[in-house]
């Protein structure tokens, strides 16, 4: 029997005991422990990049370890990396949706809040050196760079070209890790790779 | 710098970046993943418990309830069957039995009478 859940399709006769035949729960513990110790650089690295915030994304990258562990534990193994880059994606889209709301309604409350609390006019200030993210790409390190870059694109052409090039999950993985389309995925990694080309290039020279 | 050197390059940057992680994030990592292990296994015991549970509540109960109801005697079915068997092979009685209605109408009449 089938039960169709957020994360796929989820065969309720799939029991931990049938498909974990002859690995004792030590060996399942050792193996999970050993996929996440694998993953979890790369899905902090995604996760920072997305919210930009280091506490925010050690949360992201901590619920989705709860999340693949507690439901999908018991699954075999080799069905944990699809899964894993499906649940963080999904714990990405979520923080950026309650961030979306929480500065909404901090925008809505800002006249009420602005003769209490004035804006820092310091940090209103313009930058005396009259920088831009683009200036400040030509005087970074590469590898700052390319972080710039990325947290410039939209979010979807992020998890393309990260779980695309970075990941190496392929057109149909990437679809299921992002939930949308084949051809969705084909149209954000398009995109991000010429931004990205065009952003670095010149500064990678 | 054509394509493939570009995404090559950028993979290069990406991997350094995380194995570059400060102590502290590592830290907080390992711990994330211990705790996720955990709940795992918490999760497991807690499953392992239910059907455990619930297996040992539904035989406590029936044994109890067999304890605690009175136990009526055995029918004796043998002596019935006995009965029966006699009344069938006796053609006589069979008789009687068929007609008992007419027999008790018959006493009826008789006491009135």
């Amino acid at each position: 029997m089938l039960l169709a859940t957020p994360l796929g399709w989820y065969s309720l006769y799939n029991t931990p005991h049938q498909e974990h035949a002859g690995a004792s729960p030590l060996e399942q513990q050792q193996t999970l422990n050993q996929f996440l110790a694998d993953v979890e650089r790369r899905a902090y690295r995604m996760a920072k990049i997305a919210s930009g915030h280091s506490e925010d994304a050690l949360d992201i990258v901590q619920d989705s370890m709860l999340t693949l562990a507690h439901k999908y534990g018991h699954k075999p193994s080799s069905e944990w990396k699809p899964l894993f880059w499906r649940i963080l994606q999904s714990k990405i889209n979520d923080w950026h949706r309650r961030n979306t709301v929480r500065n909404r309604f901090r925008s809505w409350l800002k006249p009420f809040t602005d003769d209490d609390d004035p804006a820092d006019p310091i940090q209103q200030a313009a930058d005396p050196h009259g920088r831009d993210p683009q200036a400040m790409l030509e005087n970074t390190d590469t590898g700052t760079a390319l972080d710039i870059a990325l947290k410039q694109l939209p979010l979807r052409q992020q998890q393309a070209f990260l779980l695309r090039n970075w990941e190496g999950l392929n057109v149909a993985e990437t679809a299921h890790a992002m939930g949308c389309s084949e051809g969705s995925v084909k149209t954000h990694y398009s995109r991000a790779v010429h931004f990205l080309r065009n952003q670095l290039e010149e500064h990678w020279r | 710098m054509n394509e493939d050197e570009f995404l090559q390059k950028s993979r290069q940057l990406l991997d350094e970046s995380a194995q570059q992680l400060d102590a502290h994030t590592l830290s907080r990592l390992n711990q994330a993943r211990q705790r996720a292990i955990d709940s795992r296994l918490h999760s497991r015991r807690f499953g392992l418990a239910i059907p455990a549970t619930a297996t040992a509540v539904v035989t406590i109960a029936v044994v109890s309830g067999w304890l605690w109801m009175p136990h009526s005697p055995v029918p004796q079915q043998p002596q019935i069957a006995m009965e029966d068997m006699e009344i069938i092979s006796s053609d006589t009685e069979l008789e009687l039995l068929e007609d008992l209605d007419f027999i008790a109408w018959l006493a009826e009449e008789d006491h009135a009478g």
